[in-house]
């Protein structure tokens, strides 16, 4: 059952081969070399699973690692990873990977011909690309800008067209790394859309990201420090502090006051704070108003909810 | 810090009803006339705008780094580009002054650094200046405390530095020089917390002692907390000039110009029409909405008991704050340049074959009058096939001179009445030279029709006559098809770090030795970044399947139709007809 997995180039990395469960890893290492000579982890560890459909938010600073275990997820080639890995339903084959720089992942020159590209190597017959490029341009809004060359698109449109093509292989599971983090608003929510709809279709996905609005209360998120997995959670604990963490905080808040002390007492660093994120305007505003009493928990996630909020205030 | 005032102001743009009009492809006459947009040093102005509407351009634009494209830049009193009139022509000069005036971060700045260590980076930012050393130590420590580091560092190399470290090291270059002004291009992108939050405090004081700030972030919430002014770049190419507060009272102005709220700025739009201005005499100061801390202490409680609404599913879809007032235009395509030649609609190898039957009849031209025929068939051709002559510009000018040179040397010499230069000979000459000119003319419009996929997929059906293309015309055609991709790409990655080094070196001569330095200073950060897209390029191919896959199928998608035909007809007539 264990053999060595031949595209993994250099490292001592066991397959353990089994088609229908989750992704797993187990214990993964890899080492990275400083100037000092020192040897300090790029992955330290990493205990991993990702069930078939569900989707995992990955957040972490630049060199936490999330990066690389993204593309480890993706099935990507890299050197000197160590450790045990079932790669389970995703399978033994590269899966699609969605990167922050539209430009290095386009390799034709419109819309449509990048569908066609894809789907050429996926050993689609000839008839079903020309066929499955219509559909896919279509689900993707991309059909009427489908014949417009790179250098007259966005940003934006060309990371959808990025995610479009990354689609074309309908594969059990997608990896975004940040694929958002150079686009405005507008082009966020349209990528996120797609990302949602591959989802609901049944696509496991994982959203490396550093923007911390994405994440859902109710959703998982990792969160990686140094190459180590820090957090494994819901959402709203990762933004927040468990509930059990904040009503301590709370009681050392009312012992504060009673002992008439001005100053606030520190208080434990949420998840979020912890991996050296910068927590957004509006759960910011949540967990301050949370923390002073003002906000119960739940707290508001989409704009529809604070605004049933703001009208109890 | 700075001895006389340097705003920086802007003439180009214009005031329209709805603010500030942006003419930036407009060639220069209306600069002089129009109202500059005066942007004072002491504020933080920061430039929002959807994707694609110009942001950096006009950044680039304002440091001198672009042609300025009708815009006319000034810190204080010094011009960005100075007109010297040498030998008849006029040719726009940068102004080394007004370089000095400004630091700048590109975007993602640490991809600038080519020095071994951050000693010799903060030197070489600081060169331009001239400082006294005392003042070049001083000026180098403060850097480093800028981005909360000491001494210790200066002997760090790069290199080795983690992204988070290279990034510092690039902020410290940017605070380093005594410039009036400090532009930066999306600086928090990759940026941890603390590292937000110092940058923060560095912009808000720097500001306070006078320097401007110029700022593109598209994290709203980060940088409006430091915005004193907003410049609001619409698609239709003209701006809005504006306060935050503006912004808050009224968040569809950024719906006018094509971007989306953000929910955090539409909710405290909500807080801040219920808590200022209603009478009650509980107004919240307006400077707390900015800040989530300060704001939350301003807030009174929850009323009711009601916990939050638990309907956290996604497709709750019907919410009124999700129907958008979408005055908003939808994802719009980028203002074009020009139009698609008419010859992308012809088969590539039909253009292929009349481009050979054309310059067949070019070639055999003995006469001038066909020479002329000829030259007015190509004419026609650049002008409706709409061939970018621009791009090769240098390239067919040196090429003309060339000929000219050519035949006057041939005409050259005892012309059998007396004189030194025989007219007949220069005209033999000139018209054998003229006719491959021509036809390397009309030859530009090759590349418009067959691009690197279709010219691929001409080729792949060239190769797979018997069924399958073999694994060596695979590999082939890959590597072809990719190294015309990406010629793009490189040349304006070179681009784009010339620009970097423009900015940091503010060198304006170019003497040998200087071009010889800068070739290193552009051509370090140049390879490392090819190597970063090399990485990237493998990962996606190898994401698509590219490599586990043998083979790719076989796509016909060129098919031979009636115009193609015509074409290859026409081509063959003029042949035939014109040939004498």
């Amino acid at each position: 059952m264990y053999h060595v997995n031949p595209f993994l180039g250099r490292g001592k990395f066991v397959t353990v081969q089994d088609a229908v469960g989750g992704l797993i890893l187990s214990d993964v290492n890899m080492e990275r070399f400083l100037e000092s000579g020192e040897v300090s982890p790029r992955l330290d560890h990493i205990d991993f699973s990702l069930a078939p459909g569900e989707w995992v938010h990955i957040v972490g600073t630049n060199g936490s690692g999330k990066s690389t275990l993204a593309r480890l997820l993706a099935g990507l080639t890299i050197d000197g990873v160590q450790g045990t890995w079932n790669r389970g339903f995703a399978g033994n084959r590269p899966m699609p990977y969605v990167m922050q720089q539209p430009d290095s992942q386009l390799f034709a020159e419109t819309p449509r011909q990048e569908v066609r590209f894809a789907l050429e190597w996926q050993g689609v017959s000839a008839d079903e690309i020309l066929h499955r490029t219509e559909a896919i341009l279509t689900r993707t809004g991309l059909l009427s800008i489908g014949d417009v060359p790179w250098e007259r698109l966005s940003g934006g449109q060309r990371q959808l067209a990025a995610v479009a093509a990354a689609s074309a292989a309908s594969a059990p599971l997608i990896v975004f790394d940040e694929a958002t983090s150079m686009l405005d608003e507008q082009s966020c929510t349209e990528v996120l859309r797609l990302a949602r709809e591959l989802h609901r279709q049944g696509t496991a996905v994982v959203w490396v990201t550093q923007r911390l609005q994405e994440i859902e209360g109710s959703g998982r998120v990792v969160a990686m420090l140094d190459g180590r997995i820090v957090f494994d959670g819901l959402g709203s604990d990762f933004l927040y502090g468990s509930e059990a963490e904040a009503e301590a905080d709370a009681d050392a808040d009312a012992d504060a006051v009673a002992g008439a002390v001005a100053l606030r007492t520190p208080h434990t660093l949420t998840p979020c704070q912890a991996c050296g994120l910068r927590l957004p305007y509006l759960p910011a505003l949540a967990l301050e108003l949370g923390r002073q009493g003002k906000l119960k928990r739940p707290y508001p996630e989409t704009a529809a909810e604070w605004e049933q909020v703001l009208s109890q205030l | 810090m700075t001895k006389n005032k340097k705003d920086l102001s802007i003439r180009g743009l214009r005031f329209t009803q709805a603010g500030l009009h942006i003419e930036m492809d407009r060639s220069g006459e209306h600069a002089s006339i129009s109202e500059p947009i005066v942007l004072s040093q002491g504020e933080i102005t920061v430039i929002l705008g959807a994707n694609g509407v110009g942001k950096t351009r006009l950044m680039e634009i304002s440091a001198g780094l672009r042609e300025p494209s009708g815009l006319a830049i000034q810190f204080g009193a010094e011009e960005m580009w100075t007109s010297s009139s040498r030998s008849g022509s006029t040719s726009l000069k940068r102004n080394q002054q007004a370089l000095l005036a400004y630091s700048y971060s590109c975007q993602s700045p640490e991809e600038q650094l080519f020095a071994r260590s951050v000693r010799d980076e903060l030197q070489y930012t600081l060169r331009p200046y001239g400082l006294h050393e005392t003042e070049r130590h001083e000026r180098m420590a403060t850097a480093l405390a800028a981005v909360g580091w000491d001494k210790a560092w200066l002997t760090r190399d790069p290199y080795f530095m983690s992204g988070g470290e290279r990034r510092r090291t690039a902020l410290a270059c940017l605070f380093a020089p005594p410039a009036a002004w400090l532009l930066l291009d999306e600086p928090t992108a990759g940026l941890d917390a603390d590292g937000q939050a110092q940058l923060s405090e560095q912009l808000k004081r720097a500001a306070a002692q006078g320097q401007g700030v110029l700022l593109i972030s598209h994290e709203s919430d980060w940088a409006l907390q430091l915005a004193s002014r907003i410049l609001l770049m619409k698609q239709d190419g003209s701006a809005v000039l504006c306060t935050r507060e503006a912004l808050l009272a009224e968040p569809d102005l950024l719906a006018q110009a094509g971007m989306d709220v953000p929910d955090w700025l539409r909710i405290a739009h909500l807080l801040q029409r219920k808590y200022v201005g209603n009478g009650n005499g509980d107004d919240i100061p307006s400077d707390a909405f900015w800040s989530p801390a300060e704001l939350a202490r301003a807030l009174p409680s929850q009323k009711a008991h009601t916990p939050a609404p638990t309907s956290t599913s996604p497709t709750a879809q019907t919410s009124p704050a999700q129907q958008q007032p979408t005055s908003r235009t939808p994802f719009q395509a980028r203002a074009t340049d020009q139009k698609p030649s008419p010859l992308t609609k012809f088969d590539p190898r039909s253009v292929w074959l009349t481009y050979i039957l054309l310059s067949a009849a070019i070639l055999t031209q003995s006469t001038w009058l066909g020479v002329a025929i000829m030259s007015i068939l190509t004419a026609v051709c650049i002008y409706f096939g709409r061939f970018p002559l621009k791009r090769w510009k240098g390239a067919i000018l040196a090429l003309a001179f060339f000929t000219l040179t050519l035949s006057v040397f041939a005409g050259v010499g005892p012309n059998g009445h007396g004189g030194y230069f025989s007219l007949s000979s220069f005209l033999v000459s000139l018209q054998s030279l003229i006719r491959p000119f021509i036809a390397m003319l009309l030859g530009f419009g090759l590349p418009l029709a067959i691009t690197p996929l279709r010219l691929r997929r001409s080729l792949e059906q060239l190769l797979g006559i018997f069924g399958k293309v073999p694994l060596w015309g695979t590999k082939m055609i890959l590597i072809v098809t990719l190294l015309l991709r990406f010629i793009p790409v490189l040349l304006s990655e070179w681009e784009r770090f010339g620009r970097v080094t423009m900015a940091r070196g503010k060198q304006i001569r170019r003497s040998g030795r200087s071009a010889i330095r800068q070739m290193r200073e552009t051509a370090v950060p140049f390879m490392l970044a090819l190597f970063r897209l090399g990485e990237q390029v493998s990962d996606a191919l190898e994401s698509r399947g590219v490599g586990v896959n043998q083979q790719p199928t076989l796509l016909v998608t060129e098919k031979w139709k009636a115009i193609d035909t015509l074409l290859v007809i026409c081509g063959a007539a003029i042949l035939l007809l014109i040939r004498k």
